[in-house]
Order: C-alpha cells, then sequence, then structure tokens
C-alpha cells in the first residue's frame, strides 16, 4: 500500500469520525435542550432541540468533506449560498419561527385568553410554530402568522375578565318610569347569562323618545349578539316599540 | 353567567356550592351520564339545571353551547375524561375552562395538553401534614391560580435563618406575620421575628425560591 492510500484511508476514518461525533453530540445536545427548554412548551422544546442536532450533523458533514480534502473555501462558500438562499426564500417561516419563540419565552398571552393585535381581536385557540388561531366574536376562526405578534402591540385581556357592553335602548313611546320598568323586566330574564346585575347608566327623554344607557358584563364575548337579541325579542314580546344601538 | 358542569358525583357537589355563592342569579347545568344521579342531583341542588348525556356526545353538547358557555368545569370521576372534555373547550374558544384532578399524578399531562386552571384537591395534604406535625422549612400555604406567587410559611430554625429572612423582607418587602412558637400572632415587624417563630410570607413563588436557596447556602 503506497503512502497516498495510507493517507487516505486515515482521513476516511477521521471524515467518518466527525459525521459520528456530530450525530453523537446533537443527539446529547437534543435531550439537554428538550429537558432544560421544556419549560416553554415540550412540542417547541423537541423542535428547537432538533433543528440544533440537524444543524451539527451538517456542521459534520462540512467537516468531513473538508477532512477529505475537499477544497474548504469551495465547501464554505457553497454552504453559505445554499444557506443565504435558503434563508431568503423562506424568510417569512424563519420570521413564524422567531414569532413563535418571542411568544413562547415572553408569554405576552396563553391559550384562552382574549386579545387583541391590530384591528383584529379574538380568543385564542392555539398557539403554533406558524401561527396563532384565534376565534372571533363572530364565530370566525382566524389564523395569524406569528410574525405579526413581533410587529404589532398586543393587547391582552384577560381570560377570566368580563367584558362591560355598553347599550342604547330607545323607546319611540314611552314615560320615563314605564320605561325603566319594562327594561328591568326585560333585564332579569336576561340576567342568567349576564356576569353579575346589569346597570341602568341613564333615563332621559329627548325628541319625544325615552333614552335608556345600560352597562351589561359578560364573560364570553361571542354572546354579546346573542344577549342583544334576547333583548329585543323580550321587548317585542312586550309589545313595546324600541330601537337597540 | 352560564356555568356547565360536567359530571355529577361529589366533585360537582363542592363546584356547584362554589357557584351558587359566587353568582346566585346565575345559569348552572350539570351535565350527568347517569339518570339516577340526575335525579339525586335535582333534588339536592333544585336551583341547577340538569341534562343527561351519554359520555361520547358531551363534546357535541360544548360545541354547540360554546358561544354561551362562560365556564366549564370538568369534574367527572375519570380523569381522562376531563382531559378530553377540558381540551375540547378549550379548542372550542370556551372563555374559562377549570378541571378537578382525580388523581394528582396526573397534573403534568393537564399542563402539558395547556390547560390552565388545574384543582388538585389533594394538595393540602402535604402542608397541613407540615403544619400539623410542625416540622419543615418551607411549607407552601397556598398558591394562586393566576399568577405565579403563593402563600408561604418559613420556619426560623436558627440565627443564620433569622438573618437571611429579615434581609429578604427589608428587600422585597412582601405582606408577612409571624406565629410564634407558642402559637400566637405577632404583628409583622422585623424587630419581632425570633429564632422558632414561623413567618408567613405572601410573594412570588421564584423570591421564595431564592430566599430557600440562600439559607442552604448559608447552611441554614
Amino acid at each position: 500500500m503506497t503512502l497516498e492510500e495510507y493517507s487516505l484511508i486515515i482521513r476516511v476514518v477521521f471524515a467518518l469520525l466527525s459525521i459520528v461525533l456530530a450525530m453523537f453530540l446533537g443527539s446529547r445536545l437534543r435531550k439537554i435542550i428538550t429537558k432544560n427548554l421544556s419549560k416553554f412548551g415540550h412540542a417547541f422544546a423537541s423542535k428547537f432541540a432538533e433543528i440544533v442536532r440537524y444543524f451539527l450533523i451538517v456542521l459534520g458533514a462540512v467537516i468531513a468533506f473538508s477532512i477529505l480534502s475537499l477544497d474548504v473555501v469551495v465547501l464554505t462558500g457553497i454552504s453559505i449560498g445554499i444557506f443565504i438562499v435558503v434563508l431568503i426564500s423562506m424568510r417569512d417561516v424563519f420570521s413564524n419561527y422567531a414569532g413563535e419563540i418571542y411568544l413562547r419565552v415572553r408569554r405576552p398571552f396563553g391559550e384562552g385568553d382574549f386579545v387583541r393585535i391590530g384591528r383584529i381581536s379574538g380568543r385564542v385557540l392555539s398557539i403554533n410554530s406558524q401561527d396563532v388561531e384565534l376565534v372571533s366574536i363572530e364565530g370566525e376562526r382566524i389564523i395569524i402568522p406569528n410574525q405579526l405578534f413581533l410587529k404589532h402591540p398586543i393587547i391582552n385581556k384577560s381570560s377570566t375578565m368580563p367584558t362591560s357592553i355598553e347599550l342604547k335602548i330607545i323607546f319611540k313611546e314611552s314615560t320615563l318610569e314605564k320605561a325603566e320598568e319594562t327594561v328591568m323586566e326585560a333585564l332579569n330574564e336576561l340576567r342568567p347569562e349576564l356576569f353579575e346585575d346589569p346597570k341602568i347608566i341613564s333615563i332621559s327623554k329627548t325628541d319625544g323618545k325615552t333614552e335608556v344607557n345600560l352597562l351589561l358584563h359578560i364573560v364570553n364575548q361571542r354572546k354579546i349578539k346573542w344577549v342583544i337579541n334576547k333583548l329585543s325579542r323580550e321587548f317585542h314580546r312586550k309589545g313595546v316599540e324600541i330601537e337597540i344601538e | 353567567m352560564r356555568s356547565i358542569v360536567i359530571g355529577g358525583g361529589h366533585l360537582a357537589y363542592f363546584t356547584v356550592t362554589a357557584l351558587r355563592e359566587i353568582d346566585p342569579k346565575g345559569r348552572i347545568i350539570i351535565v350527568e351520564f347517569t339518570s339516577e344521579k340526575i335525579e339525586m342531583l335535582k333534588k339536592t341542588f333544585p336551583y341547577v339545571e340538569t341534562e343527561l348525556s351519554s359520555v361520547d356526545k358531551v363534546e357535541e353538547y360544548i360545541t354547540q353551547n360554546r358561544s354561551l358557555i362562560d365556564v366549564l368545569i370538568s369534574a367527572t370521576d375519570s380523569d381522562a375524561l376531563n382531559l378530553r372534555y377540558a381540551k375540547h373547550s378549550i379548542k372550542n374558544g370556551v372563555p374559562i375552562v377549570i378541571t378537578i384532578l382525580n388523581n394528582p399524578l396526573n397534573e403534568p399531562i393537564f399542563l402539558k395538553e395547556n390547560v390552565k386552571y388545574i384543582i388538585n384537591p389533594y394538595k393540602t395534604i402535604t402542608s397541613k401534614i407540615k403544619e400539623i406535625i410542625n416540622k419543615f422549612r418551607v411549607n407552601i400555604i397556598y398558591e394562586f391560580s393566576k399568577i405565579n406567587a403563593g402563600i408561604y410559611a418559613l420556619k426560623i430554625e436558627d440565627a443564620k435563618t433569622l438573618r437571611k429572612v429579615q434581609s429578604f423582607i427589608l428587600k422585597n418587602d412582601p405582606p408577612f406575620f409571624i406565629i410564634s412558637i407558642d402559637d400566637k400572632v405577632r404583628a409583622g415587624s422585623i424587630e419581632n421575628i425570633q429564632v422558632g417563630d414561623i413567618v408567613y410570607i405572601s410573594c412570588l413563588d421564584k423570591d421564595i425560591r431564592s430566599i430557600l436557596g440562600k439559607i442552604k447556602e448559608g447552611g441554614g
């Protein structure tokens, strides 16, 4: 066997060793990262650990190639080129991952919280790698890419915080006393669905119409429409003509 | 407020009583699987509404009423069912989903599935035993559900622990009171703390871990 052949065998052995070592380190690191990051969610920790593992394996492969005396500069150039192309083509995916890291580490809200971001508001159903799923007051499912949470302010209304809604009921023909009595009767029917006793803020008479301003507290924001409809039905049942604003 | 309690067993008794106290004019609906229990529940709680359902139809009931349910408490005798109903309710956007554990060892499974409000009725066993036997370094008296904080009892075993606890109180200014060795409640003043006393502090859980670490470092 010639000296060159010996040298090739040694380089192949070292190249294989570097791959095996990278795989071993990747596997060990995966366990350590999964354990230490599990406080941010098991799925997130596993995914992050998996990314680190693959990175180490690729690194091991690049080292192996360089040991085999393939031109390191060329290999590095190719690697950087591939990396840049991947980064550009998948920039939205990566910024969504960055958004997920922000959401997991900073925890501006959790599943079940009622949040508003920009003009979108709703209850958080799930926080995923790429997006957050909300359900709006109207019951629509909304998917928001995670990167938006890095760019827009988030308003988090606690999941247990009741929402206060103000309603204006206009009676076309009624006295102040009669209007108050009718409203209280209708509200009594509605009370079991509300968080606490509703309040009449004000009653006034303008242009022959009686205006009653009400304050209601509701835990489930999706109930608002139903509450207004039920209130209208109650007045209709009593034969009272009203408008609700 | 419309509250749904799933399961009509012994857990439901305490759940319904609490809900009634919170909102006497609210609606409480118990979803139960057996007609005998339904009859019993109607007699025990005349103010509640009942719903007879099969185990597999509960999810359908939740889905149909998801925009009207304010609070859902899964309190069946099976943790597997409690987890199933809690997960389904969260997925359907029910604002407040609470589950009551039958086996405290299942708590990590619920946490992993993002069930935020878990009631572990067995949690007081440890703190009660520690309090009665009066042998502990720290005793968790109460942990809040919405924030990572609680009320903790710290036993002043020696002069080093006393100094560490005094320094912690001076630095963080938490609300506290003292129970002396002869079981008398003393005002919360740092100078009043003595070796043998138990100091009850309300603070963040990370702060209590920090003070415990310092006590251990100090050999207390």
